[in-house]
C-alpha cells in the first residue's frame, strides 16, 4: 500500500501541489490522469524520494517514508525515456538491482531468464539499449523494474512517445505482466484510452489537486 | 557578403595555423645529430625520466582525489559551492610563479605544515615529490573541469534509476557515474598530465634544478638556454613537443569512432 497524505509542494509562491491525498491498495493497478504539466510527474518523483514536499507525508506500507532517500524506499519507477543504462547489455540491465543488493549470482542468472522470456527478448540479452527500438527499450525498463523486488511500480508515462500500434501491445503486455507478477502500480497518463485499458482504479490530477474519478 | 564573410573565416585559420606552425616548426626542426648527441650523452634522458615520472605521478594523483571532488561538483548543490569552484580553479589563472611561492611557503620546515612533515622524515623541497606537488597543484583544475562537464552530461534520470533499483551512492559511483564519465576521465587525464609536463615556474620554485634530481624537461630548456646552449635546450624542446603532440594526437584518435557513432 503508498498513501499521500496532504502533500503540497510549492515552487516560491507558485503552489503545485495542494493537500493531495490518496491511497493505492496492495496489489492493484491505479493511474493518475491529468493534464501536461499538471504535476503528475513531481508527484511521482515525490512518492519515489527524488524530490521533497514542501509538506505533508508519503506512507508506504504503513511507514512513514517522507525522509527516507530513493535507495531506502521500496519503490522502483519506470521512466518516460526508459533511463536503461547505455553501457550495460539487456543481461546487466535487468540484473542491475540484484548485483547492487548483493544476491548470489545463481539466482541472479534465473531470474534475469525468466524475466527475459516474460518481456520476449531472449535472444537480445547480451545486445546494448542503442540497438534496441523505442518499444523493446520499455520492455526492459519493465523487467528491469519488477527484478528490483519493490513493492510499488510507478511508470511516468513510459508509453508516450511510442505510436499508437506499439503502444497497445505495450499495453496489453503491461497487463499481463500485472497479472503475472500482481504488483502495485501507480501508472501516470495523459491518455484517457491508455487510463482505461490499465488501471483498476483513476485518479485525477487537476489545478494541484487529486480528485478519484472512477 | 557570405562569400566574402567565407573567405575572411578560411584566410584567418589559415593564417593562424601558419602562425602555429610556423612557431612550433622552430622545436619540431632539430638536427638529427644534435638529437641523437643529447640522447646518447646522458644529459637529456634523465631529464626525460624526472619529467615523465612526475607528471605521471601527479596526474594519477590528481585523478584520484579529483574524481570525487569533480562528482561532487556535478551532482550536488550546497552553500558555497561557487565559492568552492573558484577556489579549485584559481590555480589555473595564478602566475605559477605565485603558486610555486605559496607551495614553497607551505611546505618549508619553518611552516607548521612542513614542520609536521619535516618531522616525519617527508621532505618536499628539492625533490621530486616537490615537483609532483607542484604539477599536481597547477594541473588539477583542468582534470576537475574534464570529469565535472562528463558527469554533469549524464542525463539525471540515470542516477536517479540507479538510486530506484536500490543501488546505493557508491555502487552508482562506481557501476554508473564512472563508467559513464570514461571519456571525461581520459581526456581530464590527458590534458592534466599534459599541463604537468610542461609545468615550470611552480617546479622550479619548490624543486629548483638538480641535474638528474629536480630537473624536468620545461627547466632543462630554461636554464640550458640561459646557459647559451641553445642547442641542447632545442633537443629538450623538441622531446617536450613530441610527447605533448603525442598526447593530443592519442586524445583526438581515441575520442574520434564515438563521436562519429553519437554524430550517426
Amino acid at each position: 500500500m503508498i498513501a499521500c497524505d496532504q502533500i503540497c509542494k510549492r515552487f516560491g509562491d507558485r503552489r503545485v501541489l495542494e493537500d493531495v491525498s490518496f491511497t493505492i491498495e496492495r496489489g492493484t493497478f491505479s493511474i493518475l490522469l491529468g493534464p501536461s504539466g499538471c504535476g503528475k510527474t513531481l508527484l511521482l518523483s515525490i512518492l519515489a524520494g527524488l524530490e521533497a514536499p514542501s509538506s505533508g507525508r508519503v506512507l508506504i506500507g504503513g511507514a512513514d517514508m517522507t525522509r527516507v532517500p530513493p535507495e531506502r524506499r521500496p519503490v522502483t519507477m519506470v521512466f518516460q525515456r526508459h533511463a536503461l543504462f547505455p553501457h550495460l547489455t539487456v543481461f546487466e540491465n535487468i540484473a542491475f538491482s540484484m548485483r547492487a543488493r548483493h544476491l548470489h549470482q545463481g539466482a541472479i542468472c534465473s531470474r534475469v531468464e525468466d524475466l527475459l522470456g516474460l518481456i520476449d527478448l531472449e535472444s537480445y540479452r547480451h545486445a546494448k539499449p542503442d540497438v534496441l527500438s523505442g518499444g523493446q527499450c520499455q520492455r526492459v525498463a519493465f523487467a528491469r523494474a519488477l527484478a528490483s523486488d519493490a513493492e510499488v511500480v510507478l511508470f511516468d508515462e513510459p508509453l508516450n512517445s511510442l505510436d499508437q500500434a506499439l503502444k497497445a501491445s505495450l499495453v496489453a503486455e503491461l497487463v499481463a505482466l500485472h497479472g503475472a507478477k500482481r504488483f502495485t502500480a501507480l501508472y501516470v497518463t495523459h491518455d484517457l484510452e491508455e487510463a482505461r485499458a490499465l488501471g483498476d482504479r483513476i485518479y485525477r490530477l487537476d489545478g494541484g489537486r487529486v480528485n478519484a474519478a472512477g | 557578403m557570405a562569400k566574402a564573410f567565407r573567405v575572411l573565416c578560411v584566410g584567418l585559420t589559415a593564417l593562424l595555423a601558419l602562425f602555429v606552425a610556423g612557431t612550433l616548426g622552430h622545436v619540431f626542426v632539430v638536427s638529427p645529430t644534435v638529437l641523437g648527441r643529447a640522447l646518447t650523452d646522458g644529459s637529456l634522458l634523465p631529464v626525460l625520466g624526472v619529467s615523465l615520472q612526475t607528471s605521471l605521478c601527479a596526474a594519477l594523483l590528481a585523478m584520484g582525489l579529483g574524481t570525487p571532488v569533480a562528482y561532487v561538483l556535478a551532482r550536488r548543490e550546497f552553500r558555497g559551492k561557487t565559492a568552492l569552484e573558484t577556489l579549485l580553479d584559481l590555480p589555473v589563472a595564478l602566475p605559477p610563479m605565485v603558486a610555486g611561492l605559496a607551495l614553497l611557503l607551505l611546505v618549508s620546515p619553518a611552516a607548521p605544515l612542513g614542520g609536521v612533515l619535516a618531522g616525519a622524515g617527508v621532505g618536499l623541497i628539492f625533490t621530486k615529490a616537490g615537483i609532483v606537488l607542484a604539477q599536481f597543484f597547477v594541473a588539477l583544475p583542468f582534470y576537475i573541469r574534464a570529469v565535472r562537464s562528463a558527469i554533469t552530461a549524464i542525463p539525471p534520470s540515470i542516477p536517479a534509476a540507479a538510486a530506484l533499483l536500490r543501488a546505493s551512492e557508491g555502487y552508482t559511483f562506481f557501476h554508473v557515474i564512472l563508467p559513464l564519465s570514461r571519456d571525461g576521465l581520459i581526456s581530464g587525464f590527458v590534458m592534466c598530465w599534459a599541463r604537468a609536463l610542461g609545468e615550470f615556474g611552480a617546479t622550479a620554485m619548490v624543486a629548483g634544478c638538480i641535474p638528474g634530481v629536480t630537473e624536468t624537461l620545461p627547466v632543462a630548456i630554461y636554464t640550458r638556454a640561459t646557459a647559451g646552449d641553445l642547442a641542447s635546450a632545442g633537443a629538450a624542446a623538441f622531446c617536450l613537443a613530441v610527447l605533448s603532440f603525442l598526447a593530443l594526437t592519442a586524445l583526438r584518435l581515441a575520442f574520434r569512432p564515438e563521436a562519429a557513432r553519437r554524430m550517426a
